[in-house]
């Protein structure tokens, strides 16, 4: 018996999220503060970057709108462009900007955006309480 | 998210599982990054992502 693709895409997200967990978190060593934003800042770019791999090619397979995944990109652009210029402060303009787009293009449940749209929650939720470590 | 959750989730997943990246990284004799290697990465990966997406909006923008 084979296993539906929605039923694998949800067995799937939360193995992604836990995935992308284990790197999210500065490792406990770095003790030096810029140290550990600069990680959160590298794994921030890494993980926005994903998000917008996904939203891309979700939509040339069709199973995302147009305007669904510009909004993605465009949110994409504008916090990987705050990162890269503020390592150190770039928290709250992204976290505001992420707010907008799941009010504009809210992952279905179910759906393959979901886990990486739930991967972005986790690094800003991280980030937000200091790295958890 | 769930502020018990992110704590159950760091205390049973994500600390176990740095501490064997450490433990693999010190066995391989990999020195931890700096910060100036780190805010370099980020940088690479910052400006493929940004050519990437460019790229995308350009083939949108019609």
């Amino acid at each position: 018996m084979t296993t539906p693709a929605h039923t694998r895409r949800l067995l799937a997200a939360p193995l992604v999220l836990l995935l992308s967990l284990g790197a999210s978190c500065p490792p406990a060593e770095m003790t030096d503060p810029q140290t550990r934003a600069a990680f959160h800042a590298d794994r921030a770019v890494t993980q926005l970057g994903e998000l917008q791999a996904t939203a891309i090619a979700l939509n040339e397979q069709g199973l995302i709108a147009d305007n669904e995944a510009v909004t993605i990109v465009r949110f994409v652009l504008f916090a990987v462009r705050t990162v890269q210029a503020t390592p150190y402060g770039w928290f709250a303009a992204v976290d505001t900007a992420w707010t907008n787009v799941k009010l504009h293009a809210p992952a279905a449940p179910g759906s393959a955006l979901e886990a990486s749209y739930a991967t972005i929650d986790l690094l800003l939720e991280l980030v937000r309480s200091g790295g958890g470590l | 998210m769930n502020p018990m959750l992110i704590n159950i989730i760091m205390q049973h997943i994500v600390i176990p599982e740095l501490a064997a990246w450490l433990a693999q990284r010190r066995a391989s004799g990999q020195p931890m990054p700096t910060r100036d290697d780190i805010l370099d990465h980020m940088g690479q990966t910052a400006n493929l992502v940004i050519e990437a997406g460019e790229a995308f909006l350009a083939s949108k923008a019609t």
